[in-house]
């Protein structure tokens, strides 16, 4: 081969190295994902999330307010978001999975301004035979996002976990709240 | 030069502007999603709404414990300070709205509290919704809730920054006192 056949093989070789790459970043996820445990804070941008206990009904009340019934039943994951960054992030994904289902929440999480935290519950709807290895997730969006923090909690609701759970609260009543805001000290 | 020297210089320039665009694209984005703030004199009048149009200033901007409203005194949470921003501003003859944060030196930004988040009336309307008096000026006031720590470092209030922004500087409203 002679070499100017070998400069524009070069060429179509870098053009198709560029293509491959544009169509491989496009099919993969724009998130970063970390595994947090229960009870352990998980980085966000600008917050840290602490998943604190969950708890399961029928019932649900929010604030001593009567809410619904559920023909399956509520799940109520309590946590504590807390920025210790400069600015409240506005851009939150709250949501679940569990058997390769996903879920999203009742109600949008309540983000606190800097230097302040909020303990609040964020409910699920979910059907029981969900509640073992049910996962919190939360992805925190940045106006130009490439790798976004996304946390993964598991609540380490084991099989039997869940069996005894529901055997014991499934009919029971489940009271929340949407917290209220305190200086993160 | 022999041949497989200027390959070299060659393949070595060539990773030099790959470098060079990348690190120069890397710095635009870092300076676009970065926002450049620029201090007003103290009092001084502004414009700092992305849309512009309406010229404003901060009169004051002191904090308190306690928010007195017509139904009583609203204590701010254990550690927390009200922070109380009256603004004198300008607004157009189609009417206006105001949304600005509330910036410390050390970065951090806070938004403001609405009405609805306190118990009462105050004085002053909040926001920017009153009309012009015969001056062409209105007054009013915005709230913010801030922890203790960040009351000795408050720099003055800002307009909400778009996500793509510019690199222009936006203003922020220094407090007259």
């Amino acid at each position: 081969m002679n070499r100017r056949w070998a400069g524009g093989l070069i060429a179509v070789l870098a053009c198709l190295a560029m293509i491959g790459l544009h169509t491989w970043l496009g099919e993969t996820p724009r998130e970063h994902t970390t595994r947090v445990a229960l009870g352990k804070p998980g980085r966000l941008y600008d917050s840290t999330i602490t998943v604190n206990s969950s708890t399961i009904g029928q019932a649900l009340y929010s604030d001593n307010l009567f809410v619904g019934r559920s023909g399956v039943i509520f799940l109520a994951v309590n946590v504590t978001i807390a920025t210790d960054g400069t600015r409240r992030s506005l851009d939150w994904t709250v949501g679940g999975e569990s058997n390769g289902r996903s879920f999203a929440a009742r109600d949008p999480i309540t983000v606190p301004e800097p230097g302040f935290r909020i303990t609040q519950d964020v409910v699920f709807e979910i059907s029981p035979d969900d509640l073992a290895g049910f996962t919190l997730t939360v992805l925190d969006r940045a106006p130009i996002y490439a790798y976004d923090p996304q946390l993964e909690i598991d609540l380490g609701v084991t099989p039997d976990a869940a069996a005894q759970s529901l055997e014991k609260d499934r009919y029971a009543v489940v009271r929340t709240t949407r917290g209220r805001v305190e200086v993160d000290r | 030069m022999n041949a497989r020297t200027r390959q070299w210089m060659v393949a070595g320039a060539v990773f030099l502007a790959v470098l060079a665009v990348t690190v120069g694209w890397v710095g635009y984005l870092h300076a676009r999603s970065t926002p450049h703030w620029q201090q007003t004199a103290p009092g001084a009048w502004a414009d700092p709404l992305p849309e512009g149009g309406m010229p404003m200033r901060v009169a004051s901007l002191t904090t308190t414990p306690m928010l007195i409203t017509d139904r009583g005194d609203q204590p701010a949470p254990a550690g927390a300070l009200w922070a109380i921003a009256v603004i004198d501003y300008r607004p157009p003859a189609e009417g206006s709205y105001c949304a600005l944060i509330l910036l410390a030196a050390d970065g951090r930004r806070w938004s403001g509290v609405s009405p609805l988040d306190y118990s009462g009336k105050r004085a002053l309307d909040s926001g920017c919704g009153s009309p012009a008096g015969a001056d062409g000026t209105a007054r009013g006031e915005l709230i913010y809730l801030i922890p203790e720590d960040g009351a000795g470092s408050l720099a003055g209030l800002a307009g909400v920054v778009s996500a793509y922004r510019g690199t222009a500087p936006h203003p922020v409203l220094t407090p007259a006192r």
